[in-house]
């Protein structure tokens, strides 16, 4: 199986690549940025690096295309030093271990004991700058795991408090738009329960995970963030009534999708769908609109895993974590990647970093392409 | 202000209900001896009389974490969840209790992870912290 891996050398707790910035949250608490191409690119510079041209395909994918890794596997190891001296930094205290971590529209959200915060930031020249306060949209509940989505709404998996909607009242559209109407959302329960992690991803279906058990959930379609916003800007005189048709869509319960008692083993989000796999890997996509499982690819892998494990999709294949062990299916030939790590993360709404995975370890961090 | 241990029965056979609390799976005297260990450790949160001791117990030998109790009140499909946390209180007369705990249901706070990591290591404590302990 074919890899490209970047190893950091740092104590992380987080680590997230948003368009050529690597966030990163160490056991201090500490915030930090880190600008990865210059990173990069510094290095195979100092070093003389013979692969360059491949590394920067495939782990900086400038181009923003969906490739899959086939050449001989290429490591790199970066040490404290060199990234102290050869990135730029710039760095806020969150002063608590963060559960999880989001990036959306130029904004940090950051779950932890003390529900979430939020950190907008702004570009500079190779860098950005953090505002000097940081901002709380939900003190309520400690949150595991948070999903953003449009008009501001967030969705917390709250531990045994559920799975709850909230809206972050900063975002630009929630702004622009919603701040117009005078009765505005609320937060709210979606789902009772007791859940770590919930997956939403830009799509209608949200996923909801605790240790033994699953939940898909449909929500209605709302209107276009920018569409609204131009009307409003236009003074459009249908506005007022496309803000009302929002506020009814955005006020309604998501629908719950009984997905159990099927011969699906474990099902996750890809590109808006919920694909599913079966007990030898075959993969299915399920319609909404008759409820029932669709074959989309035959496998017929004979190791294939039965029971609860945690999966998602990346561009070139599955990543998989199973009695904590991470593997990837990727050609349809399963390999295990790490057996010690603390955790980790793939980036299915990015662009860039569509087919890569950083798994966070004890003193370092691989960021891989495959 | 002298300090005293009670040992409740409530999180104790024969009067323990599992529908409302944790269980106590170790002798009394250890109970005290997880009490002991996070006070003497400093494993303190909160203020004055809102004082919160954490504390685990750890097997010598092994040097590995050790269950200290169950929960029978949560993911009923999964079955009873073993605990090695152990969460104390006290009242306005500084008598202390505590009970064995689930990080997903009481939450350890991370200071206090922070510290345990020199003992527990990053990887546990960071799952602690995610609610994806088991033991």
């Amino acid at each position: 199986m074919s890899f490209i891996k970047v190893s950091l050398e740092g104590d992380f707790l987080e680590v997230f690549l948003y368009s050529g910035i690597l966030f990163t949250v160490d056991t201090k608490g500490l915030l930090t940025t880190c600008n990865f191409k210059e990173l990069i690119e510094n290095y195979m510079v100092k070093n003389n690096f013979k692969n360059s041209n491949i590394l920067k395909k495939y782990i900086l994918n400038e181009n923003k295309v969906k490739q899959t890794y086939l050449g001989e596997n290429i490591e790199l190891n970066i040490d404290k030093d060199f990234i102290n001296k050869n990135c730029t930094f710039n760095s806020v205290p969150l002063n608590v271990w963060p559960t999880d971590l989001d990036i959306k529209s130029n904004t940090v959200y950051i779950s932890s004991e003390r529900g979430v915060d939020i950190i907008p930031f702004e570009w500079k020249v190779n860098s950005i700058s953090f505002p000097k306060e940081i901002k709380n949209i939900w003190d309520d509940t400690k949150v595991f795991n948070l999903s953003t989505g449009s008009w501001g709404r967030t969705i917390l998996a709250a531990g045994k408090e559920g799975a709850i909607e909230i809206f972050n009242i900063y975002d630009k559209y929630y702004n622009n738009v919603i701040n117009d109407f005078y009765q505005k959302p609320t937060p709210k329960i979606i789902a009772n329960g007791t859940w770590l992690e919930c997956d939403w991803g830009y799509s209608k279906i949200l996923v909801l995970k605790n240790f033994n058990e699953q939940k898909a959930f449909l929500f209605e379609n709302t209107a276009k963030q920018d569409t609204l916003n131009e009307m409003r800007e236009e003074k459009n005189e249908k506005y007022e009534q496309s803000l009302e048709e929002l506020i009814m869509d955005l006020d309604k319960d998501p629908k719950y999708i009984n997905l159990t008692d099927s011969f699906i083993v474990q099902y996750s989000i890809n590109n808006g769908e919920i694909i599913g796999l079966d007990n030898s890997g075959d993969r299915y996509k399920y319609n909404i609109s008759n409820n029932s499982w669709v074959l989309k690819k035959k496998i017929h892998n004979n190791c294939f895993f039965e029971g609860n494990f945690e999966m998602k999709f990346i561009s070139s294949g599955i990543v998989m974590e199973r009695n904590e062990v991470i593997y990837i299916d990727k050609m349809n030939n399963i390999d295990e990647i790490e057996n010690d790590f603390i955790k980790w993360r793939v980036f299915p709404r990015s662009k860039n970093y569509i087919n890569h995975m950083v798994i966070v370890k004890d003193s370092v961090v691989d960021v891989y392409a495959f | 202000m002298l300090l005293s241990y009670q040992v409740k029965s409530d999180h104790r056979l024969p009067a323990w209900k599992p529908s409302e609390k944790s269980l106590w799976k170790v002798e009394e005297f250890v109970e005290l001896d997880i009490f002991s260990y996070g006070l003497n450790s400093k494993w303190i949160t909160g203020v004055e009389k809102k004082q919160v001791v954490w504390s685990f117990h750890r097997c010598s030998k092994e040097d590995n974490l050790v269950k200290i109790g169950e929960d029978h009140r949560k993911f009923s499909s999964n079955g009873i969840v073993n605990l090695g946390f152990a969460k104390f209180t006290s009242d306005n007369n500084n008598c202390w209790h505590g009970y064995p705990i689930d990080p997903t249901t009481d939450n350890i706070p991370s200071g206090i992870l922070a510290i345990w990591r020199d003992t527990l290591g990053k990887k546990i404590t960071s799952r602690i912290n995610q609610g994806k302990f088991k033991l």
